[in-house]
């Protein structure tokens, strides 16, 4: 069995044949970096194309030799190498590694990754040949038969590539392909009936970080995704990146250093709803129910919309990245109590232990909890260090990004004006 | 190698007297770089410089075109509004960094009089501005973007010896105040750790941007790699200060006098004073919700000029013709050099290869770097419709030297 890597190099490689093999006649191409699967695609150039990769060594009669003839060829140019071939571009179609970004009406016959990518996405028949190519060449016993999911993928993919032509790195083939490998190779070391390759893991492979609800949904299974809940889940996920990756570091509003510590309080106040409803539920008022009320004191202030538990934006500080997205999943944040509302203080309470307390209680509600928080240090009497870990099992979901983006206002109201708190 | 840093007092009404910590350096084989940073207004730079030659009698050694900035100043001198040339911050900017980066030369002569001269770098930034429309603002752009270059080249220095090191000690130099004078010479240390640098180098990435429509920003976008290279040096600023401020809290809380202590005031003015001079050079980007760093048309205008003037400098040095265009790469591999700029996508992929934990970052090269190609591709177009540069009939991208 080879190496996953080496898998992928060739079925990239099958993949271009495949779709240039497809394209009008002569097949006649510059190829344009594509480097490190040049071996493979002279291997099924050959077998597919009946035609030779060819490195040009830039001598005049190399160049009218092979303008002369119409055999099929791939002329391969590295990327820095196009300038010295520059009349050349004229005379064959081009195949470019680079994604172009606006297409050129002037320059019909270039072809990039994204061009394969809709392609693929049209074609199953495609589809199920190149599947079948990866499990061959990883020596799997049976190949995937249903592959419903990753045409929801590939569709809701070209969908959004035909929206706006531009960037659309997560849909790159390459990209795809691997996680098919990757999909296939883990399913073929668990017995099938193990839910270890499921959309969630596949989602991971090409980049994205998965919502729970992919999660446990085998990826060649009979189960599918619906299609709808993959597009909500696209649509957000994108605004959690710009959220939580891409926005500016400073403090200043909506910025991220504000936002991830906003995440935590939010992740906090939602543990203490939860918890304080059920025990409400129950039909006596303990002490959830007197932390819920005390922690959130003071956010009707209309004057000065202050609240007596709040965050400190200076101190928000990202420990850690989820190597997949990049998104922060290691985060510190500071806690702390304004001393305008009276004596009280549930800070070192929650530095002890109650918070331990707390996460215990709402596990016990729902299983649903994908994110852990820890007490580091107190800071002073009025300042908490809290450290918030996203992770479930071995990789994270966005389920905690989720949440975190908004306070369970509603609820809390409800919850206060039921306990008749202003 | 060690950090010093000093702290000083700082008041506020609600608060009380509480310490801050301040000027940050690394001394590290018997020289210092410091993180210090005063780029808050520096007023009407060009005009303070001329005020400054003048000041030690030695305008008039200086060349030819900065009398052509003086007469460029004479009109708003009417007006009145050169009143905002002198500023603290401009000071600094002259005595403290511009000697730095050898656009000023200080000299100090009897009597610990300084006297100031010209540059050789300054003669330079001088002569490429004079060919600009607006010289003054241009050579502005180029000293300021120097000093630039030159703290990004600092911060570079400390995170590979960080890296080297696992564990770094801290002294507290200068204590500013009474109540807390215990401070004074007292250690910490600080570990790798805790700082936790995903970067052992440190560049700005350039990005083209503008024309990208941005579907799905994944961490291959070179917008994205841009932005995440520049929040993580922002973000290792930041954690180098934190540590440092809760010890100084800590220690100070000893005090027999007392004083307040505000726990979690980290400031984080030293490096938003980068983010602001890159905005106010334009280099700094905002579109779709990601701020990334991209050379506008105005300054790579200048750039240019500046590489012409530069390599020009060296042809008549070594008595050669000086050419009238130069490759694309060789003025790529400047910008790199003299102002941690990446440009080139090779240059790019092989800094996160060797210095940045790049897999941290969510970044897959093999895919990234197909889109550095084509934004580079954009880069070169943008010099040529600039009239920068020429694409000869064999696809050769060529710098026009004037």
């Amino acid at each position: 069995m080879s190496s996953v890597e080496d898998v992928v190099d060739s079925a990239y490689a099958f993949l271009l044949v495949k779709y240039v093999s497809e394209l009008e006649g002569p097949h006649r191409f510059l190829v344009l970096g594509f480097r490190d699967i040049l071996n493979d695609l002279a291997i099924y150039f050959r077998s597919i194309c009946k035609g030779d990769v060819i490195i040009p060594a830039g001598k005049l009669q190399e160049i009218s030799n092979l303008r002369k003839t119409l055999a099929p060829c791939l002329i391969a140019l590295d990327w820095e190498d196009v300038g010295k071939y520059a009349s050349w571009t004229t005379s064959f179609k081009i195949l470019d590694e680079s994604p172009l970004r606006t297409r050129n009406p002037g320059l019909r016959d270039v072809h990039d990754p994204i061009d394969v990518a809709i392609w693929l996405s049209e074609r199953s028949d495609v589809l199920a040949q190149v599947v079948k190519f990866i499990s061959e060449k990883l020596s799997t016993s049976t190949s995937p038969e249903r592959f419903e999911n990753l045409k929801y993928l590939l569709a809701e993919a070209r969908r959004s590539i035909q929206r706006s032509r531009g960037y659309a790195e997560w849909f790159h083939p390459r990209k795809i392909l691997e996680a098919i490998t990757l999909t296939i190779h883990r399913q073929s070391l668990i017995s099938a009936s193990d839910k270890n390759a499921t959309v969630g893991y596949f989602l991971t492979k090409i980049g994205m970080e998965p919502s729970s609800e992919f999660d446990d949904v085998p990826f060649f299974g009979e189960q599918a995704i619906s299609e709808q809940s993959f597009k909500k889940y696209l649509a957000r996920y994108r605004k959690i990146l710009r959220i939580y990756l891409t926005s500016p570091y400073e403090k200043g509003s909506g910025r991220l250093r504000k936002a991830i510590s906003i995440l935590g309080l939010n992740l906090l106040r939602r543990l203490l709803t939860t918890v304080a409803d059920k025990e409400m539920n129950t039909g006596k008022k303990g002490k959830w129910t007197a932390y819920f009320v005390e922690f959130e004191q003071g956010k009707r202030e209309r004057r000065t919309r202050k609240r007596k538990y709040d965050v400190n934006i200076y101190g928000g500080t990202i420990l850690e990245r989820s190597p997949v997205s990049g998104l922060p999943n290691r985060i510190q944040f500071v806690l702390e109590r304004s001393k305008d509302f009276g004596e009280d203080n549930i800070l070192p309470k929650l530095f002890e232990n109650e918070l331990n307390a707390l996460l215990a209680e709402f596990r016990k509600t729902s299983n649903e909890l994908h994110f852990d928080l820890t007490t580091i240090k107190m800071l002073g009497p009025d300042a908490l260090l809290l450290e918030l870990l996203i992770k479930k099992g071995e990789h994270l979901v966005v389920d905690p990004y989720v949440e975190g983006s908004k306070a369970p206002i509603r609820k809390i109201n409800e919850l206060l004006s039921k306990l008749g708190v202003e | 190698m060690h950090i010093t840093f000093g702290v000083g007092l700082r008041k506020r009404a609600e608060i009380g007297t509480y310490p801050v910590l301040e000027d940050l350096e690394v001394a590290m084989k018997g020289k210092r770089y410091e993180l210090g940073y005063a780029f808050r207004d520096y007023g009407k730079l060009a005009l303070s410089i001329i005020k400054r030659l003048e000041e030690c009698g030695t305008s008039s050694k200086a060349p030819q075109v900065l009398r052509e900035v003086q007469d460029f100043y004479k009109l708003s001198d009417l007006v009145g509004s050169s009143s905002r040339a002198g500023g603290r911050f401009t000071q600094w900017m002259i005595d403290a960094e511009c000697p730095k980066v050898a656009v000023l030369d200080i000299k100090i002569e009897k009597r610990r009089k300084k006297k100031v001269f010209f540059g050789p770098k300054g003669i330079l930034f001088l002569k490429a501005a004079s060919k600009s429309s607006n010289l003054a603002q241009s050579f502005e752009d180029m000293v300021i973007l120097k000093v630039l270059a030159r703290k990004i080249k600092n911060l570079a220095i400390v995170l590979s010896a960080l890296d080297a090191e696992h564990s770094v000690d801290c002294y507290c130099g200068r204590v500013k105040g009474k109540e807390i004078r215990h401070l004074q010479n007292k250690k910490t240390r600080l570990s790798s750790k805790e700082v936790l640098a995903t970067m052992r180098d440190a560049y700005l990435v350039h990005c083209e941007g503008s024309h990208i429509v941005p579907l799905a920003m994944s961490s291959n976008n070179p917008m994205v790699i841009s932005s995440l290279i520049y929040n993580e040096a922002y973000r290792i600023y930041h954690a180098l200060r934190i540590p440092l401020q809760i010890w100084i809290n800590q220690s100070s809380k000893t005090s027999l006098n007392h004083i307040t202590v505000d726990p979690y005031e980290i400031s984080d003015r030293m490096p938003r004073e980068i983010t602001r001079a890159l905005e106010k050079l334009g280099m700094m980007h905002f579109l779709h919700g990601i701020r990334f760093t991209s050379i506008p048309d105005q300054l790579l205008a200048n750039l240019v000029r500046y590489f012409g003037e530069s390599v020009s400098a060296e042809a008549l040095q070594q008595q050669r013709k000086p050419a009238s265009q130069m490759p694309l790469d060789s003025f790529v591999k400047a910008i790199k050099k003299e102002f941690r700029i990446l440009i080139n996508p090779n240059d790019i992929l092989s800094f996160l290869k060797a210095s940045v934990k790049y897999g941290n970052l969510g970044i897959d090269l093999q895919i990234a770097k197909g889109y550095l190609i084509s934004d580079y591709q954009h880069f070169t177009e943008r010099l040529e419709n600039l009239g920068l540069a020429t694409i000869r009939p064999d696809g050769d991208v060529m710098i026009r030297i004037e």
